[in-house]
């Protein structure tokens, strides 16, 4: 039966939400869940329910519709995930797609009634701007090869719009030059769980907060990029006196609030404080020997591995067999006096977190997002974490979980498991791997031979691409990469260089649509049906609640139109009676056009690639049916613990845990690697004396294109300022609001000190996030990634700052 | 502290204007300029304290209250959280003051069923996720006005 649809009066008559009254302490309350909604002011609403569009968390959220129009939204109290709060974010929800701005009609650069690089963004039809499309991506093909046709998309892509866009670049453009902002985002993460793991994404799920007794922040700021999960552990901590949160960070942070300590740790050192801890656990005998021994192999990479500074630059990884032994004598460098010499973190510090890892009788939860992720060693760090869990057994049990967190709220979900890199396919496949091709060509019914097997560009390398002339044509997507990109100012150049043609899809005028030569307006979140994976692996849908405006189209139509512009129209050709569009269902331009349930049928074909396969998906009615379900979904259950017997389907019976991700490499076995600390590839010297950071603020998601627009959220946020430690502050001379300018090798922006704000950098360090389109921090952030992953790290570079008089 | 510049932008912007109105019907010029402002902005909150602020309106029925008064040195601990002091219901406050009260929400779990008549529950105690003090700047761009 649907249950999309809820009317207040059902949702009253649901148990859990039965209307009641209990005798408070400040008297008589009302525990209506509506009771805060003024009825009489907002008249009769429809709730619907809908994943939040903005980070990994995935809460859940019930829109308040009247007249075609979101008048209000409430925390789902039926999503386990969120269980019926949201931060400040998720409660501007209904103002994100209604800014006064908003993108109605296609757009192209026109001079003398001709598209002209040159011209002025005119209004056009889609028919034009299509056309136009599919006459330059023809003509890159033959200029220069299917690698140099290139698109760019996102983690906040709905699943099927990921699968489209991976479908009709690898199956149908025959090029694998797609990559997605994600690469930004998790590509350490992904490439620390395929390391260790053989297999994506965390074994845990958000049921472990509750059973945990220690938490370990590493890098994350989680009260204010991670509110709801932070709310989880604060849930915890007060229900639970013994419970401890430590918050290891360079910035000191609100996070430290809740948290027995903050421990502050220089930039880049998190790789010598993991070692440290795994060297005391050692030397203390707490490791889980036979743990070890039945379920850890170790191995050691190759080392002084580059930073990808150069164009084309490439790694590739030589592992060899290690012996626990060798990984004794490997981290015993890593001495509790040394660490403190690398991190500044205090010996006795080192020994209380090494004891909190080490304590059998405790479960201990690890979390990491940007901080370990966007790192020159974001594989290292991501491994070097698992090693604490591996060490001591804390994993894949209840209440033990290096999570590492994710920030977009389908990164896993689209970018991860649909596989939307240049290198991969779905399901944790990769296009370099002949068996896995031939599977993606049978499921998608082209030729042998159509997938091409070589990985082209990454993120960055892309960019660097169009830069040189090697991609002429991108399509970027629910992304915003001319403000994103680090190293800015080499990239909007090369955008803007002749022979390049850059189409930029989105719902607002951006710093990236305004150097765009096609810009088309797209339709947003519940103004389409989507699908979305969170952190925990639970996949959740939502139907189309509201029109887009004007001509908006969603991405999803917009791929298939394009798809048909190019001759591929048949890829996304389904037979419309094994798909009918359901009696009063409000359907997506996409499944309008295509005149049958387009979604459904993606569906369905994209799940045949997980079945079997570790990464089951069910049908796509149990998830519009549901709050989501975490995969893998076998027999109609949710997985929450993987590769433990008895909770995951996928374990041989009497193998107690099994890593059947490295089944044919280990046996099974999770891998410890033998990662030492390098520095970063720029450290602040005489002349750039401070480490830059970027990151986030809790009320802005990314570049702030949705959530400057919201009236709270720009109110409580309105500007990028420079946090600065007060010495520095005192050193420079600097007061709160004095305008500074920040430099580094590659460009510099202006902006205010903000000294005592939000979060205060340790000394030697300024924090700038990257919302604010007035401060193009990335014009100054370096174009450093990890050699594994590939991803950037827009954390650490060397800056000077001067007082602007 | 505001500073408004002529950017680059606004010219070319002014340069299109004039040029619409030579552009034939169906070829309109895209004018959105979107959030560029070329303001370098800072972040002023009110100096006044609790008490000496009335709320502010709400952005719809049901929505958490911004926060209309100064928290600095506020703290949220384990221990202490200075939020709870005024807004509990029954919290002493001077005669004449108000403070918008928590809600039954705060001490119900609606996914659980669990309650917490004495305490705010754990998922609600970080004030700061969802309520937050607003500065008197406004966004560049307004909401439609449909």
């Amino acid at each position: 039966m649907e249950k999309q649809k809820i009317t207040r009066r059902d949702f009253i008559l649901e148990g859990a939400m039965t209307v009641a009254t209990v005798q408070l302490a400040g008297g008589l309350i009302s525990l209506n869940p509506f009771e805060a909604f003024a009825e009489e002011s907002l008249g009769a609403l429809t709730w619907n329910k809908a994943p939040c569009r903005f980070c990994g968390t995935g809460c859940g959220a019930l829109l308040g519709i009247q007249n075609g129009k979101i008048m209000a939204v409430k925390g789902d109290p039926l999503s386990p995930v969120n269980q019926g709060t949201l931060c400040e974010k998720g409660y501007a929800l209904p103002f994100i797609q209604t800014g006064a701005d908003r993108l109605t009609k296609p757009l192209v650069r026109m001079k003398n009634g001709r598209y002209d690089k040159r011209g002025e963004l005119t209004e056009t039809t889609w028919g034009f701007a299509l056309g136009l499309m599919a006459e330059k991506a023809k003509a890159a093909l033959q200029e220069k090869g299917p690698s140099s046709v290139a698109m760019f998309g996102s983690g906040q892509w709905t699943i099927w719009e990921g699968y489209a866009a991976l479908k009709l670049w690898k199956a149908g453009l025959r090029s694998n030059s797609l990559e997605v902002n994600a690469r930004h985002c998790m590509a350490s993460a992904v490439a620390g769980f395929m390391t260790t793991f053989g297999m994506d994404e965390p074994m845990g799920s958000y049921e472990d907060f509750k059973h945990a007794d220690a938490f370990v922040l590493w890098g994350a700021n989680m009260a204010e990029m991670h509110p709801i999960l932070f709310s989880k552990i604060t849930a915890r901590l007060m229900e639970n006196r013994a419970a401890r949160l430590f918050n290891l960070t360079t910035i000191s942070n609100r996070s430290s609030d809740m948290a027995e300590e903050e421990i502050l740790f220089k930039p880049q050192s998190d790789l010598a404080v993991a070692n440290g801890i795994a060297r005391l656990l050692i030397e203390d005998g707490k490791v889980d020997r036979a743990f070890v021994d039945k379920f850890v192999v170790f191995k050691r990479g190759k080392e002084n591995i580059g930073y990808g500074l150069e164009d084309g630059f490439k790694f590739e990884e030589a592992a060899k067999a290690a012996s626990f032994d060798e990984y004794r004598a490997f981290v015993s460098a890593y001495t509790p006096e040394h660490v403190e010499k690398l991190s500044g973190v205090k010996p006795e510090t080192l020994k209380k977190l090494a004891a909190v890892y080490g304590d059998p009788s405790a479960n201990v939860m690890s979390f990491w997002t940007m901080g370990v992720n966007q790192h020159t060693r974001g594989t290292w760090m991501n491994n070097l974490l698992y090693n604490l869990h591996l060490l001591t057994g804390k994993i894949s049990k209840k209440g033990n979980v290096p999570f590492s967190l994710t920030g977009q709220p389908s990164a896993c979900g689209t970018c991860r498991e649909v596989g939307t890199f240049t290198h991969r396919l779905p399901a944790d496949r990769v296009v370099t791997n002949p068996e896995h091709r031939a599977t993606a060509e049978k499921i998608w019914g082209v030729p042998a031979g159509t997938i091409p097997d070589k990985p082209t560009y990454h993120a960055v390398e892309m960019m660097r691409a169009l830069d040189r002339g090697d991609v002429l044509f991108l399509w970027s997507t629910v992304a915003n990469p001319f403000q994103d990109y680090p190293n800015l100012n080499r990239f909007r150049e090369g955008a803007l260089k002749d022979g390049r043609f850059i189409v930029v899809s989105d719902a607002y005028p951006t710093r990236s649509t305004a150097i765009a030569d096609v810009v088309l307006p797209s339709a947003m979140w519940v103004e389409k049906e989507g699908a979305f994976g969170n952190a925990e692996r639970r996949t959740h849908f939502w139907k189309k609640l509201v029109d887009a405006p004007g001509d908006s189209k969603s991405d999803l139509w917009q791929f298939v139109e394009f798809a048909k512009k190019m001759g591929f129209g048949k890829l996304f050709a389904y037979p419309a009676e094994e798909y009918p569009i359901p009696t009063g269902q409000t359907m997506s331009d996409a499944s309008e056009t295509a005149g049958l349930y387009l979604e459904r049928a993606l569906w369905e074909e994209y799940r045949i690639f997980g079945l079997g396969h570790g990464h089951d998906l069910t049908e796509f009615d149990a998830y519009h049916n549901s709050r989501g379900l975490r995969w893998p979904v076998v027999n109609g259950k949710e997985t929450l613990i993987r590769y433990r017997e008895g909770e995951d389907p996928y374990v041989e019976k009497g193998r107690e845990l099994q890593f059947y991700g490295n089944d044919k490499k280990t046996g099974g076995k999770a891998i410890v690697w033998l990662r030492p600390y390098e520095p970063a590839p720029e450290e602040p010297d005489a002349q750039y004396p401070l480490w830059l950071c970027t990151g986030r603020v809790l009320e802005h998601w990314h570049s702030g294109t949705m959530t400057r627009r919201v009236e709270s959220l720009y109110k409580a946020y309105p500007h990028a300022t420079a946090n600065l430690h007060p010495k520095d502050a005192e050193r420079y001379g600097l007061r709160g609001g004095e305008k500074i300018r920040i430099a580094s090798r590659r460009g510099s922006v202006e902006i205010r000190a903000e000294i005592g704000g939000r979060v205060t950098p340790q000394e030697g360090m300024v924090y700038v996030p990257w919302f604010d389109e007035d401060v193009m921090i990335n014009d100054v952030t370096l174009d450093a990634f990890c050699p594994i992953s590939k991803q950037v790290d827009f954390k650490k570079c060397a800056v000077r700052i001067e007082k602007v008089s | 502290m505001k500073e408004i510049t002529l950017t680059k932008r606004t010219l070319s912007v002014l340069t299109i204007l004039a040029l619409c109105a030579c552009a034939g019907a169906g070829s309109r010029v895209f004018r959105g300029s979107g959030l560029t402002t070329g303001t370098i902005g800072v972040n002023a909150y009110p100096e006044a304290g609790p008490g000496e602020t009335t709320p502010l309106p709400r952005m719809y029925a049901g929505a958490p209250p911004m926060i209309p008064h100064a928290v600095t040195d506020f703290s949220i601990t384990r221990d202490q959280n200075d939020c709870l002091s005024c807004h509990t219901d029954g919290g002493e406050l001077a005669p004449g003051h108000n403070a918008t009260k928590i809600p039954a929400s705060h001490y119900r779990n609606e996914h659980t069923g669990e309650t917490s008549p004495e305490r705010v529950l754990g998922i609600r105690y970080n004030c700061l996720q969802c309520h937050a003090p607003q500065s008197t700047d406004t966004p560049p761009v307004p909401q439609k006005t449909d």
